[in-house]
């Protein structure tokens, strides 16, 4: 309001000067005070309108600013946009260009690219696309000589040479491919170069930049002199050391290489059919037609190359095949299983083009038909070699030996890993470790359904876990173990449990200990929270009876044998009302006793004497009595620490002290069969669900997986280490699931799958 | 029967089955430097215990260049093995209605740190999800990876679970008195623990408010002290260190996990 003011003070002095200008000037006006009141309102609201205007037109002169200048960002993006598919433009423009040049002049360079000097710097009459030839960055595509090209032809002749691909296999390799593809005159050849040029410009330009600038490399140098050229090729260095092994050195390449070329090099050395002529070229070139899915051109083109007789030895890669095996290998970088790298290697190019189609789709790949068993194999030993490429998924072509789980145990792994057991096509490996006992674990058992396993150890607790949950842990942790919590800890025993079995409908289960209780216990569920209120129906009841440790449970429906150090062998039922049904008594102490057969009212049992009886529950009596071996008479060793009998036929096999594993019929009571199974004496047997084998854990702290038929060792594994000279207690195999399990005095559990 | 061992011709150190009860772990002793397995002191505690449970000095001294890191974890995982024995004990007793909040004396109310939340459990879901906690804590890949040699940064988890483990011990002291003098006639486990705990320097020793005699008979002052009203004393979950104040009205040291 400085205006004003200074308009008051002005008119103040005007008030003041008034009289006096009054007194001599009588024509000006009298200033009255009401008067320059009015007048220094009207103008200050004057001024404040004028003010008003300013402002709105300023904000609307600052929007106008600012839609200018987006508009100005917009046509600049615009030019941007423009500027690059230009760019585009010109690049496939300068490949047409190259490419028609090519097949002009291709066929009559033929027979002299033969004689051409195997060193690198012999310009053909193509090089007028050297311009664009970058010897060490063979990414820059489409420009690059036909020398660079035929150094990553040498290159990958020296690598299948390597690795043993005779000519002879890439021969038959291209014949088959040939015979795949069906081969077509070349006539077409031009016309099919126009047609198919623009439809190559939609496609992902990164895309094809990529493998463009290999394959064409690669199938210009493949008429060249491999070894010679070798030398100057450094864009494929990658600490190639030929004179080391097939093996490590291409998986080298593959594994330390980020250079996509050298790996795509290498997934042609590995399953490289023999490069076609130079029409291999303009075939691989036509490769990029199925990524615009443009389906008809990119077949013929691909026909039409075939026609070409293998003229020059050279030339007779699969060019689809080579495409095929980039964009896998791409699609592997960013989806990284390993499955697909050696499904790559094995399928034929037929079904590439179908998985181009409906680009990036992972899986189609393994459903592909296989021709070649050898290459197979090869790729495998050579991938199995590497272990980036071992992961969880089944390598498929191979058998499912190579079925691999990565486990997170830091213990000693089984050796037998990649054995090539013919018979029995499956290896079992460290699962889960679960760790929570605070002293040995003498007994586990499986649920008959779910994935759930109890163990009872020597700190007289059982615990249960729930291997379910297991499996969300693992896969959110990468590299740290989460432990498997278990679910449920069951106190009631006041002395080491020695022994459980669960009931077949997976409600109650049953532990004896060393206080002579056996225990019954209501499963609770598997998905309790482990730290929930205590619940002391958990215990369902006490059965007492036993008057000393009981070592050994058998459970047949509802029907519960337990054998004690007392030297009774009893029978329960646990609904009733007077649990014990009946007691079997002979001389000794019985040590381990099982169902005949699951339904069967019989059962065998072993004693301390070293005699082994069946017993019938109805009568009482003794039915048989085993034959010992003879070869043992009077061996205290000979002394049986676990018998099972087998689910379905009349066997019983037992454990002894003296390291051996034997087999009863029951039938008869002799003995089929005697094998040293272990270093030291086996503790535990099991049978699994399929009846093919037989698991066997001993005090040598290893675990035997057997044959049942052949009764020829299958698998080895070291699993528990020992405590006071006791290392597995007990091992059970899942009824449903493939699941085993093994425990020890280490109070570890591990689990097999 | 037994077998002898192939090296030393000892007895093989095995219970097979079919062993009596009474001649569980019934063979000779053996010296610390024999025991060559990875749980050797597991074996070495475990054998002692056998010798004498009541010759708590003998127990507790560990051998020559023994690792006292090593030492504690294996006899804390020892303590909490036979606190199990204790706990079938309460489960008849110690009913939820009647224990229903844990404490021991009047003055705190422990809340139970297994779960998320500090929770009040009662009493006998404290003692079993301590020992739950305790017994998976121990067993941890993640604190306790290796047996033979502890990391640094663990051995303050020691501590808290004594802390714990102990007040389970104070409870059935204070609230199931027969029990527990059943329970500590047979084993001295009480005893031997608050030994151990001071001696190791894990339980201040105004925490120890159960009596031992010869140990801190002198507890009494400490109760007569402890005449503030009730507070609640929070635990933390098990991976911060807590310190609840001392409940003496003098400053004294403040526990720290850390």
């Amino acid at each position: 309001m400085d205006g004003s003011d200074t308009q008051i003070s002005f008119q103040n002095d005007s008030q003041t000067t008034a009289p006096t200008m009054g007194t001599v000037d009588t024509q000006h006006p009298m200033y009255t005070v009401p008067g320059i009141l009015h007048f220094l309102q009207h103008e200050w609201t004057r001024f404040e309108i004028e003010r008003q205007q300013w402002e709105t037109e300023r904000a609307e002169l600052q929007a106008r600013i600012a839609f200018l200048q987006g508009e100005r960002q917009g046509q600049e993006n615009l030019k941007t946009a423009l500027v690059r598919r230009i760019k585009m433009l010109e690049y496939a423009l300068k490949q047409e260009r190259l490419k028609y040049n090519q097949l002009k002049y291709g066929s009559e360079t033929a027979p002299t690219e033969d004689q051409k000097p195997s060193s690198n710097e012999g310009q053909t009459s193509n090089t007028a696309f050297d311009e664009d030839e970058n010897k060490e960055d063979p990414s820059l595509a489409f420009g690059g000589s036909s020398v660079t090209f035929k150094q990553g032809r040498q290159l990958l002749r020296q690598y299948l040479k390597e690795i043993g691909y005779v000519d002879t296999i890439i021969d038959i390799r291209s014949a088959a491919v040939k015979k795949l593809l069906g081969i077509k005159s070349e006539t077409n050849l031009n016309g099919n170069n126009v047609t198919n040029s623009p439809s190559n410009i939609n496609g992902d330009a990164k895309l094809m930049n990529e493998p463009k600038g290999v394959i064409p490399n690669i199938l210009k140098n493949a008429a060249n002199d491999f070894n010679k050229s070798l030398a100057s090729l450094v864009f494929l260095k990658d600490d190639q050391t030929d004179e080391e092994s097939n093996d490590i050195d291409t998986n080298r390449i593959v594994t330390k290489s980020n250079n996509g070329n050298a790996t795509n090099i290498n997934h042609h050395s590995s399953t490289l059919d023999t490069l076609n002529d130079p029409d291999g070229e303009e075939a691989a070139l036509h490769e990029f037609d199925f990524l615009t899915g443009d389906a008809a051109a990119a077949a013929l083109g691909i026909n039409e190359f075939k026609s070409t007789e293998p003229g020059s030895h050279d030339w007779n890669v699969d060019p689809s095949r080579i495409n095929r095996l980039k964009e896998e290998y791409k699609r592997d970088r960013h989806i990284k299983p390993a499955h697909q790298v050696t499904t790559i290697t094995n399928s034929t190019s037929a079904s590439i083009r179908n998985n181009l189609f409906k680009n990036n789709v992972a899986d189609d790949i393994s459903a592909e038909p296989r021709p070649f068993s050898e290459d197979e194999q090869i790729d495998s030993m050579m991938f199995r070699n590497s272990k980036n490429f071992i992961e969880e998924n089944v390598i498929e072509g191979l058998d499912e030996l190579a079925r691999v789980t990565v486990s997170n145990d830091n213990e000693l792994h089984d050796d037998t890993n990649t054995n090539e057991s013919s018979e029995f096509k499956r290896t079992w490996n460290i699962k889960y470790v679960l760790r929570s006992h605070l002293d040995g674990i003498r007994c586990a058992t499986f649920h008959p359904f779910e994935s759930v396993v109890i163990t009872g150890s020597e700190d007289r607790t059982l615990k249960l876990w729930n291997l379910e949950k297991s499996a969300l842990l693992k896969k959110s942790t990468t590299t740290t173990t989460q432990d498997l919590e278990p679910v449920y800890t069951f106190r009631q025993h006041t002395a080491p449990v020695l022994c459980t079995a669960i009931h077949p409908y997976g409600e109650q289960f049953y532990s004896g200990g060393l206080d002579s209780i056996i225990a019954v216990w209501n499963i609770p569920n598997s998905e309790v929270d482990p730290y929930d209120a205590y619940d002391s129906s958990v215990l369902y009841k006490v059965l007492n009876g036993h008057t000393d440790a009981v070592w050994q449970l058998a459970v047949a429906g509802q029907k519960l044998l337990s054998c004690s150090a007392d030297g009774s062998v009893r029978l329960w039922d646990a609904n009733l009302h007077q649990p014990l049904l009946s007691t079997f008594n002979n001389e000794g102490i019985p040590i381990s006793i099982d169902w005949l057969m699951r339904d069967t009212n019989q059962f065998v049992v072993t004693y301390d004497t070293l005699k082994t009886f069946i017993y019938d529950t109805e009568t009482g009596q003794i039915v048989r009595q085993f034959a010992n071996d003879h070869a043992s008479f009077g061996d205290p060793n000979y002394r049986i620490n676990r018998l099972i009998s087998h689910p379905s036929q009349p066997i019983v096999i037992t454990a002894h002290d003296d390291r051996k594993i034997r087999y009863f019929d029951s039938n008869s009571g002799r003995l089929i069969h005697s094998v040293v199974a272990h270093l030291e004496s086996v503790t535990s047997l099991a049978i699994d669900s399929q009846q093919t084998c037989l698991l066997s854990g001993s005090h040598d702290r290893s675990i035997r997986l057997w044959n049942l038929d052949n009764r020829n060792c299958l698998q080895e594994i070291t699993a528990h280490q020992k405590k006071d000279d006791e290392s597995i207690h007990d091992v059970a195999f899942h009824s449903s699931k493939p699941y085993m399990t093994s425990v020890g005095a280490d109070s570890i559990a591990k689990i097999y799958a | 029967m037994s077998d002898l061992q192939v090296n030393t011709k000892l007895p093989l150190r095995r219970n097979r089955p079919g062993s009596k009860a009474k001649d569980w772990c019934h063979w000779p002793e053996e010296t610390s430097e024999n025991m060559d397995s990875l749980y050797h002191i597991q074996q070495y505690i475990q054998q002692s215990i056998r010798r004498d449970s009541s010759d708590i000095d003998f127990i507790l001294k560990a051998p020559d260049q023994q690792d006292e890191g090593v030492w504690k974890y294996e006899h804390l995982r020892q303590f909490c093995l036979e606190l199990n024995d204790l706990t079938v004990l309460l489960q008849k007793e110690c009913l939820p209605e009647t224990c229903s909040q844990m404490t021991a004396t009047e003055q705190w109310i422990f809340l139970c740190a297994a779960h998320k939340n500090p929770k009040e459990c009662p009493a006998i879901d404290y003692t079993r999800h301590t020992l739950d906690g305790a017994a998976s804590l121990l067993n941890s890949n993640k604190y306790f990876p290796s047996r033979i040699s502890i990391k640094e940064t663990s051995i303050a988890k020691l501590g808290s679970v004594c802390r714990r483990i102990y007040r389970i011990f104070s409870h059935a002291y204070y609230h199931h008195r027969p029990i527990y003098d059943e329970f500590e006639g047979r084993t001295h486990l009480c005893r031997r623990f608050t030994v151990f705990a001071l001696r190791y320097g894990l339980i201040p020793k105004d925490n120890l408010i159960v009596p031992i005699h010869g140990v801190n008979q002198d507890i009494t002052t400490i109760m007569q002290q402890q005449t503030s009203p009730v507070k609640t004393h929070s635990n933390q979950s098990l991976k911060n260190g807590d310190s609840p104040p001392s409940p003496t009205v003098t400053a004294t040291q403040a526990e720290s996990d850390a």
